[in-house]
């Protein structure tokens, strides 16, 4: 009886035993494991230097899209509908595409509107919304213009991009590039903007001076200019880029501002103040 | 340039040419007034930009001066904003030089006058109107004339245009105050120490132009080795613990390969205690007596050794074999060069003298080339120099002494962020 209680405590021990050997094998093997993968780490992070690739910026294509969408417009979509009653409450209606001045209107009342005819002969004023018959001819030449350049300005930034994937130019270069870049969008959207706004303002006018209109016997009268307002998006869409692009810009340069590099090593550090 | 300065400029002239621009379209989309009609309609004929330049009215072509003006200034601001917004960009990334500042102080001043001009040239544009009889302010609610919207936008652009010139004026004039005093400080500082031969105001200007590289050097060069110390002093402690292990595994027939790798490492030993015998400890010691800051490099190195110990006591037969075994994977992992090497000597069956010869070969590339490339590499990981935003002192930083950081200099705190 005592020799099998023996043997059971000498099992039931070297159970225990076996048991503990177990746990400080799997310990020894994790440990080992953390250092190696601590060890492989850290040779990873001195060989492979993860160099921040350069994005292809694709503003300038998008300009000379947006561009060419400014054309389209400008050929293809109606420059001027006019709808009114007349004093027999007959609806007339009347569509241009741009080349409004050699059109023959029929009736030729129409033209009285952007100039004065002396149905009623006033001192202060040839017409009533602030339009004349030359901005219907001026307006789209000078925004095809602008939008020609734009074009120019989109591809000379695109092959400018093109360049630098293979000359590598450091990025402040490139920042100033996109800064001068982006000054240009700003001030063909402010150029599209301020051409195209004055027919918004003839519909405010039209409101404002609806007797005269009357008296000119345009009774009901509707004028939609639906190119300029396609334009009119245009340009704030351009606008709206530019400044956001202006921003960014400027959060780069604050960055790079305070943004410190050191000599030995690959990694960038910033100086944060307590702003 | 201070950094909040920079800051506030960007958000400054973002607003100034948003809100000029906007000023600038509406010029040209508000019916700005109203002239009473005597024709067959007897009511206020409404006259925006456009309209008032084709009139031949007198008094309305002496607005349309006025108006004229204002659309001008409001274009030159626009285009002036730009302008400044790129020297403002181009001063941030490439030249922190004086003129850039001054072209930027200039074009700022240069927005608020004409801001200022602007606000001007409106109020008389209402007070010319209210003179004549027969032209009234076009009104969008009775009271409210549509010129007040433009009116209350250039109030607000003089506003933040005055906010950017005050803001860039007042860094200026610190920039030059702190200029000053750094001068007399030095002037004091040289005439204390004043030798002969040496004029003073070169020596001034001279240290003030950029903090001097020979003090950043000897901080640096302190630092280094001080890291170099601790380097050494940690794999000291590291390669003695594998010695013991080492000796332990090789009184078994199984570890013949931890025996045969053996020598390499004491050989490390033997070098690294060269190294320290070589270099000028002795100098470098009471430079850490001198700064109490700087104590024990590991003082939480001493309870692990204890526990080691405590734990080779321990050790049973068992246990040893598991460790043996252990340190067999690590070990034919890690070097797998030196086994191939090994197993192509032992095939050879070169002679002893031969590779003892060879080993003696092995031994100066090793402690002449690999491990001193390591040390520095380890170095220059370390230790970085810093340039601070506020005084633009160069000072060295241990990577490993925390992220907050304080400038020696001008005791400018801040923090520092890894980007990659």
């Amino acid at each position: 009886m005592i020799d099998e209680e023996e043997e059971a405590e000498k099992e039931s021990e070297n159970k225990e035993e076996k048991k503990i050997y177990k746990t400080k094998d799997q310990m020894l093997d994790e440990s080992f494991k953390q250092a190696e993968i601590l060890k492989t780490d850290k040779s990873k992070k001195v060989d492979k230097y993860i160099s921040p690739k350069k994005p292809f910026i694709k503003i300038g294509a998008l300009i000379i899209i947006i561009a060419i969408i400014g054309l389209i417009i400008i050929n293809y979509v109606p420059f001027l509908y006019i709808n009114y009653e007349t004093s027999d409450t007959s609806i007339k209606q009347y569509f241009s595409y741009g080349d409004f001045k050699n059109d023959l209107i029929e009736p030729e009342k129409i033209y009285s509107l952007f100039e004065s005819t002396c149905i009623d002969c006033s001192d202060n004023s040839d017409s009533y919304i602030g339009l004349t018959i030359n901005d219907f001819t001026d307006t789209p030449k000078f925004t095809i213009y602008i939008f020609y350049i734009m074009i120019f300005i989109g591809a000379i930034f695109t092959i400018f991009i093109l360049v630098d994937k293979k000359k590598n130019f450091s990025e402040n270069t490139i920042t100033i590039v996109h800064t001068i870049f982006t000054a240009f969008i700003i001030l063909a959207g402010i150029i599209i903007l301020f051409l195209n706004i004055k027919f918004l303002s003839a519909n405010l006018l039209q409101k404002l001076n609806n007797s005269f209109l009357f008296a000119l016997d345009f009774n009901k009268i509707q004028m939609l200019y639906f190119m300029t307002y396609f334009l009119i998006m245009i340009s704030t869409i351009l606008f709206i880029i530019g400044l956001i692009l202006m921003k960014l810009n400027l959060n780069k340069a604050v960055d790079k501002f305070n943004l410190l590099s050191s000599e030995n090593n690959n990694l960038r550090y910033k100086y944060r103040s307590k702003i | 340039m201070d950094i909040n300065t920079i800051k506030k400029t960007r958000r400054n002239i973002i607003l100034i040419l948003f809100l000029s621009i906007i000023c600038l379209l509406l010029i040209s989309f508000l019916p700005w007034i109203a002239v009473a009609e005597n024709g067959s309609v007897k009511e206020n004929l409404h006259f925006n930009f456009e309209m008032m330049e084709d009139s031949d009215n007198l008094q309305i072509n002496g607005l349309l001066n006025i108006l004229m003006d204002i659309y001008i200034l409001f274009w030159t601001i626009v285009i002036i904003s730009l302008i400044s917004f790129i020297f403002i960009v181009y001063y941030a990334l490439i030249k922190r030089t004086l003129l850039f500042r001054m072209l930027i102080l200039a074009s700022s001043s240069i927005i608020f006058v004409l801001c200022a001009f602007v606000v001007y040239f409106q109020i008389i544009f209402s007070r010319t109107i209210d003179e004549i009889d027969s032209i009234s302010a076009s009104m969008m609610i009775p009271p409210f004339a549509y010129a007040y919207v433009q009116f209350i936008i250039s109030i607000f652009l003089l506003i933040f245009s005055g906010f950017y010139t005050i803001n860039i004026i007042n860094d200026t004039t610190k920039h030059f105050k702190s200029y000053k005093i750094q001068k007399k400080e030095k002037k004091k500082e040289l005439e204390q120490k004043t030798t002969k031969g040496i004029s003073i105001e070169s020596e001034i200007e001279k240290s003030l132009k950029i903090p001097s590289k020979t003090d950043s050097l000897k901080n640096s060069s302190r630092e280094e080795k001080l890291a170099e110390i601790d380097k050494l002093l940690a794999k000291k402690d590291s390669d003695k613990d594998k010695q013991k292990e080492d000796v332990d595994i090789s009184k078994k027939e199984s570890d013949k390969q931890v025996k045969d790798n053996l020598p390499s490492e004491n050989e490390k030993i033997v070098y690294e205690e060269k190294e320290t015998e070589e270099e000028p400890i002795e100098d470098v010691e009471p430079e850490i007596k001198d700064n109490k800051q700087i104590k024990h490099p590991f003082p939480e190195k001493k309870p692990k050794k204890e526990i080691e110990k405590s734990d080779e006591i321990k050790l049973s037969e068992h246990f040893e074999k598991v460790l043996s075994t252990a340190i067999e994977k690590k070990q034919s992992e890690i070097k797998p060069k030196q086994q191939k090497e090994e197993k192509i000597i032992k095939n050879e069956k070169v002679e002893p003298s031969q590779i003892e010869k060879k080993q003696e070969l092995i031994k100066p590339d090793f402690e002449n080339d690999s491990y001193q490339k390591d040390i520095k590499e380890n170095l220059t990981d370390k230790i970085l120099k810093i340039k601070c935003p506020e005084c633009n002192y160069i000072f060295p930083y241990n990577k490993e002494s925390g992220k907050k950081i304080i400038c020696p200099k001008c005791g400018k705190e801040g923090k520092i962020e890894i980007k990659i």
